[in-house]
C-alpha cells in the first residue's frame, strides 16, 4: 500500500500545520488590530473631503445646498463673496431671503415642488438679493435634486450674469445703432443718386430759363412766366441741396472757424425766423470754439434744429444754445481721442418717445403732419454734422423737452486767424477771352455750358468723356486756358483728367462742376455746384482763369 | 511507554510549556443575561440590527423578546429566520442578500448552533464577499465580520464562544468547518433561562454534544493547562446535572449547570480543538442531516475505544470526571469501562440504536470515511486515523 502510505504522509504534514493554526500560532491566526487600517481610511476620507471641498470652493459659481422648504444646509465660499454675507450668518437666511421680492419670489415654492416631482434639473434666470444690504443682481440658477446626508436636498448653482446682461444690452444697443446707420446709409445713397440726376436736369432748366428771360425786353409779359420757372427751379434746387446734405454728398469746403462766432453771427437771423413766444437764449463758452467747418452748413444745422425745437413748442418755450469744450470724447461717442467742442440745443417742448427717437434722422420721417415739414431738416443736419467729422446725439423724454448734442473735433485756435479771406469778387470783371475745354458726360449740360460760354466770348472745346478730352487737348496747337470738367464721369475722373492734362500744360487752370462729391476736390481747386445760373457759371469761370 | 493508572492524578502535562493561546469573547453568564442585548448592541455601535434566528426559537418567543429590547434602544431590526438545522450554504447566501438589502450594520443571533453558525457565515460573506464555501478551512477569513452578538438557546453548540462555524455544503453533502479568529463573537449573553423551552430530546442531544466537546478537547493533542481546566470542569458539571436536566425542563438548577458545562466545554474545544468524533459527525451530518449532538453521541464510544491507547492517562481523567472509579483496573479494563459507560449514558438519555436505524448502510461507509478524513478535526485527534480506521469506527457504529 505504497500509494496509501504516501497519501497518509502528505495528510500527516497538513494535519501538523492545521494543528498549529488551531492552537492559534499560524501566520494568520493571531488577533489583528484594525485600528491602523481604520486610521488609514479616515485619513483617506479626510483627504478626499479636502479635495472635494477645494473643488466646491474653487468654482466661480455660488453653490447652495438646501431642502425643499428653502432652508440652507451648506454654501461654498464664492457664495459668501457673491452675496456679501459672512459664513457664520449665511445659514441664517433662507433661499427666499436670497431672492429679490416680488412675483418671482412668490413662484419659489411652486418651482421647488416642480423640481421634486419632475426629478429633472431646472435652469432659469433669477433676480438675486443680498440679504444684508438689500442690493439686487441678475443670476442664472441651475437646480439639481440630490441626496445629502441621507435626505432629499436641492443643489443650486448660481452664476452671476450681470456682466453678460450688460454685454447683451450693449450688443442690442450697437445692433440697433448699426441697423439705423445702415438704413440711413441706404436711404442716403438713394437720395444722393436722385439728387445728382436732379441737379443735372435742373441745370439746363435754370440756365435756359435765365437766358431766355435775359433775352426778352424788360416790358415783355413772358418775363414773369420765366421768373416763375426760375423760382421753381431754385426751390427744387434747395430741396436737392438738403437731400445732398443728408446724403453727405454736398459740395462744400471745410475751413477753420470759430463756432461761437458763427452762432453769434446767425443769432439775428434765428430771432427773425422764430416766433415771438420762443425765448432764444445763448450760453456760449468764453473764448473761441474752433472747429473745421463750413459756415453756411453750420448755419443750416442751427436753423434746422431751431425750427424743429419751435415745432415741438407750439405754446412757446425756451430754446437754449450752449457751447462748451470737452477734453475727451465720453463713452459711446465714436470720435477720435482729443478735445471736442459740444454744441447743445435744448428745448422745453413736448419731447419724444423712444419710437420717434429711433427714426428721427430718417429722411421724410415727420411728426408734423402733412404739408408742415419736409422731413429733411434733422436728416440733413445729421448728414452735415457727420460730414464735418462730428457726432450728433439726442436725448428726450415725452413731456420733458429734447436735447440735441453735437460734437465737433476741436482744432488749434491759431488756424482760424490764418484762414484765407473770401475770394476776390473783382476777378469776375476780367476779360472773357481764352480757350476752355469743357468735359461733361451729360449732353444737355454740355451743350448748355458751351452755349453760355460761347455767347460770353470764350473759345470752347467740347468733350463727352476723358478720352475725348485728352485727344482734343493733344491736338491743340494753342494752349487750353481752363479745364471745365464734371467730377464723376465714366472712365477717368475729372481730377485724374486734370492731373494728366497738367503734365502736358503745367499752367492749366481748372474749375470742377459737380452734382455732389466735395471730397474729391483738392485744395486750391474750384468747384461749382450744380445747378447753376449762367451768371454764376461765368463768374466762376472768370475767377478760375484769373487765378 | 507503558500506562500506569494513578487515581485522581492531575491531567498529564501536554508539552513542556509549548506556546499556547486562549481565545474567548466577552460573555455574560447567568439568568437574565439575555436582557442586556439592548445595552450591548448600543455600546457596540449598532444602528440597524440583522437578527438571525430559526423558526423554533421564533415560536418559543426568545427572538421577539430580543427584537423588542433592541427597538427600545431605537435600533432598527430585520429578522431573518430562514435557517434549518445543519444550516445550508444557500441559506447563508440568502441571509447575506437579506443583510445587504436591509442595510444592516450589526448581527444579533438568538438560537442554537444552526442560527449562530448561519449568522457567522452571513457575517463572513457580508464583509469578504464571494460564497460561504470559499472560506472552508483554517484562517481563510481576511476581513472581520460585522459586530456579532450571540444569545445561545441550547446547551451544546458553543458557537457563542468558539472560532468555529459548521456549514452544510449541500452540493457535496458534507459539512464544512470554517475556523478563524474572525469567527469569535464580539460578545455573548448566555442565559440558562432560555433552556426552559428546550425539549428533553434536544437537551439530551446538545448536552451530549457538550460532553463530546469536553472529551475531545481533553484528549486533543493541542490541549493545554487552561483548556484542561475547562474541559474537566465541563465533564464534572455534566456528570452532576445532565440526567436531571433531561428529565425536567423545570429544574433550572440542572439546566443552568448544563449551560455552564456547555460554555466551559466551548472554551476548551475552541482553543484545543476536537477529534475524530467531530470529523465523522461532520461527514455524517452533511450526509444524513442528523442532529449534530446525536451523531456525536452515537460515534463517541467507538472513537474513545480507537483513541484510548494514544492517551490513556487523559481518558482516565475524563472517566473520573464522569464519576467512574478505575481503582484496581488494568488499561484494557479502564478502556472497556469508559466505553461501556459512555454507551450506557447515551442510551439512558434516549439516544438509542445505531446508524443503521438512521438509514445508513454498509455501502455508505467508504463515502463517509473519505469525506471525514479531510476534516481539520482529525489534526488534533490523539491518534492519527487512516481512511480504513474511520471506516472501522463507522462500521462499529452501524
Amino acid at each position: 500500500m505504497n500509494d496509501g502510505e504516501t497519501i497518509e504522509g502528505t495528510r500527516s504534514g497538513q494535519w501538523t500545520q492545521w494543528r498549529e493554526s488551531i492552537i492559534g500560532l499560524g501566520e494568520q491566526s493571531s488577533r489583528k488590530s484594525y485600528f491602523p487600517e481604520l486610521q488609514r481610511r479616515l485619513s483617506e476620507l479626510r483627504d478626499s473631503e479636502q479635495k472635494l471641498r477645494t473643488v466646491f470652493n474653487s468654482t466661480h459659481d455660488a453653490i447652495f445646498i438646501h431642502d425643499y422648504q428653502g432652508r440652507i444646509e451648506e454654501v461654498n465660499d464664492p457664495m459668501l463673496a457673491l452675496y456679501r454675507v459672512p459664513r457664520e450668518r449665511a445659514l441664517d437666511f433662507a433661499i427666499a431671503d436670497y431672492s429679490a421680492p416680488g412675483e418671482q419670489r412668490d413662484r419659489l415654492p411652486k418651482l421647488l415642488s416642480q423640481l421634486r416631482q419632475g426629478g429633472k434639473d431646472l435652469l432659469f434666470e433669477w433676480r438675486a438679493r443680498r440679504p444684508l444690504d438689500g442690493s439686487e443682481f441678475d443670476v442664472e440658477v441651475a437646480l439639481h435634486p440630490a441626496f445629502w446626508a441621507g435626505h432629499e436636498v436641492v443643489v443650486g448653482v448660481v452664476r452671476d450674469i450681470a456682466e453678460r446682461k450688460n454685454a447683451e444690452a450693449e450688443r442690442r444697443r450697437l445692433e440697433t445703432e448699426l441697423a439705423q446707420l445702415q438704413r440711413l446709409e441706404s436711404v442716403g445713397r438713394l437720395a444722393g443718386g436722385v439728387a445728382h440726376d436732379f441737379n443735372n436736369m435742373l441745370t439746363p432748366i435754370l440756365s435756359y430759363a435765365v437766358m431766355l428771360r435775359d433775352d426778352l425786353s424788360a416790358d415783355d409779359e413772358r418775363r414773369t412766366d420765366l421768373e416763375e420757372i426760375v423760382r421753381s427751379a431754385q426751390r427744387a434746387s434747395d430741396l436737392v441741396r438738403q437731400l445732398l446734405a443728408f446724403a453727405r454728398r454736398q459740395a462744400f469746403e471745410l475751413r477753420p472757424l470759430d463756432l461761437n462766432g458763427v452762432i453769434r453771427g446767425f443769432e439775428r437771423i434765428l430771432r427773425r425766423v422764430l416766433h415771438e413766444d420762443i425765448d432764444l437764449r445763448l450760453d456760449l463758452a468764453p473764448g473761441p470754439m474752433c472747429i473745421s467747418g463750413d459756415t453756411g452748413q453750420i448755419e443750416q444745422v442751427l436753423m434746422n434744429l431751431a425750427i424743429n425745437a419751435q415745432d415741438a413748442m407750439p405754446r412757446g418755450g425756451v430754446l437754449t444754445i450752449t457751447t462748451v469744450e470737452l477734453p475727451q470724447p465720453t463713452d459711446g461717442l465714436q470720435l477720435p481721442a482729443g478735445p471736442l467742442v459740444r454744441l447743445r440745443v435744448t428745448d422745453t417742448g413736448e419731447g419724444m418717445d423712444a419710437a420717434t427717437l429711433a427714426r428721427l434722422f430718417e429722411p421724410f420721417f415727420t411728426t408734423k403732419g402733412q404739408g408742415k415739414g419736409t422731413g429733411l431738416g434733422l436728416p440733413s443736419a445729421y448728414g452735415i454734422v457727420r460730414q464735418h467729422g462730428g457726432q450728433m446725439a439726442v436725448e428726450s423724454t415725452p413731456g420733458q423737452g429734447a436735447r440735441f448734442d453735437i460734437y465737433f473735433p476741436r482744432i488749434d485756435p491759431g488756424l482760424v486767424a490764418q484762414a484765407a479771406p473770401a475770394p476776390n469778387r473783382a476777378a469776375e470783371l476780367s476779360a472773357r477771352t481764352g480757350t476752355i475745354l469743357v468735359v461733361e458726360d451729360q449732353e444737355q449740360v454740355r451743350l448748355l455750358v458751351a452755349k453760355v460760354l460761347g455767347r460770353a466770348g470764350y473759345r470752347v472745346l467740347l468733350a463727352g468723356c476723358s478720352d475725348e478730352a485728352m485727344a482734343l487737348a493733344s491736338a491743340q496747337t494753342a494752349p487750353v486756358d481752363l479745364l471745365l470738367s464734371d467730377v464723376v464721369m465714366p472712365g477717368l475722373s475729372g481730377r485724374d483728367l486734370f492731373e494728366r492734362l497738367q503734365r502736358l500744360q503745367p499752367n492749366l487752370k481748372v474749375l470742377f462742376v459737380s452734382g455732389y462729391a466735395a471730397e474729391v476736390v483738392g485744395p486750391g481747386m474750384d468747384l461749382l455746384p450744380k445747378p447753376f445760373t449762367p451768371d454764376a457759371l461765368l463768374a466762376r469761370v472768370a475767377l478760375a482763369i484769373g487765378r | 511507554m507503558t500506562f500506569a493508572y494513578h487515581p485522581f492524578a492531575p491531567m498529564p502535562p501536554t508539552h513542556s510549556w509549548d506556546l499556547r493561546k486562549f481565545v474567548a469573547p466577552e460573555f455574560v453568564f447567568g439568568f437574565e443575561a439575555r436582557k442586556l442585548v439592548g445595552r450591548y448592541a448600543r455600546n457596540l455601535g449598532a444602528a440597524r440590527v440583522f437578527l438571525v434566528t430559526d423558526p423554533g426559537v421564533l415560536r418559543a418567543g426568545w427572538a421577539e423578546e430580543t427584537v423588542e429590547a433592541l427597538r427600545e434602544e431605537r435600533i432598527e431590526v430585520t429578522v431573518f429566520s430562514g435557517i434549518s438545522p445543519n444550516p445550508r450554504d444557500f441559506e447563508v447566501m440568502a441571509g447575506v442578500e437579506a443583510y445587504r438589502r436591509s442595510d444592516s450594520d450589526f448581527i444579533v443571533t438568538v438560537g442554537g448552533g444552526s442560527a449562530m453558525d448561519a449568522a457567522k457565515g452571513i457575517g463572513i460573506v457580508a464583509s469578504n464577499g464571494g460564497n460561504i464555501l470559499d472560506y472552508e478551512g483554517i484562517d481563510k477569513v481576511a476581513v472581520p465580520m460585522p459586530p456579532l452578538l450571540c444569545i445561545p438557546t441550547t446547551c451544546g453548540t458553543s458557537a457563542d464562544v468558539s472560532q468555529f462555524a459548521i456549514i452544510n455544503n449541500t452540493g457535496a453533502r458534507v459539512k464544512i468547518a470554517i475556523v478563524s479568529k474572525a469567527l469569535v463573537p464580539d460578545a455573548s449573553l448566555i442565559d440558562p433561562a432560555t433552556l426552559s423551552t428546550l425539549s428533553a430530546a434536544t437537551t439530551a442531544a446538545t448536552g451530549m454534544d457538550a460532553m463530546v466537546h469536553a472529551i475531545e478537547a481533553a484528549v486533543s493533542n493541542a490541549a493545554g493547562p487552561l483548556t484542561d481546566v475547562h474541559a474537566i470542569q465541563a465533564l464534572r458539571l455534566l456528570q452532576t446535572h445532565l440526567a436531571a436536566a433531561v428529565r425536567s425542563a423545570e429544574d433550572m438548577e440542572a439546566r443552568g449547570g448544563v449551560m455552564l458545562a456547555s460554555l466551559e466545554a466551548g472554551l476548551a474545544f475552541s482553543n484545543a480543538s476536537l477529534g475524530c468524533v467531530h470529523a465523522l459527525a461532520h461527514s455524517l451530518g452533511g450526509y444524513l442531516d442528523l442532529p449534530h449532538g446525536e451523531c456525536n453521541a452515537l460515534l463517541l464510544p467507538q472513537v474513545v475505544d480507537f483513541n484510548f491507547a494514544s492517551a490513556p492517562e487523559r481518558y482516565s481523567r475524563v472517566g473520573e470526571a464522569l464519576g467512574l472509579d478505575f481503582r484496581g483496573l488494568t488499561e484494557p479494563q479502564i478502556r472497556r469501562r469508559l466505553c461501556d459507560h459512555l454507551l450506557a449514558l447515551r442510551r439512558e438519555l434516549g439516544i438509542a440504536d445505531g446508524l443503521q436505524a438512521r438509514g445508513l448502510g454498509e455501502k455508505d461507509i467508504p463515502i463517509l470515511a473519505r469525506k471525514a478524513i479531510n476534516d481539520p478535526c482529525n489534526a488534533t485527534n490523539p491518534r492519527r486515523p487512516t481512511v480504513g480506521d474511520l471506516e472501522t469506527i463507522l462500521r462499529e457504529t452501524l
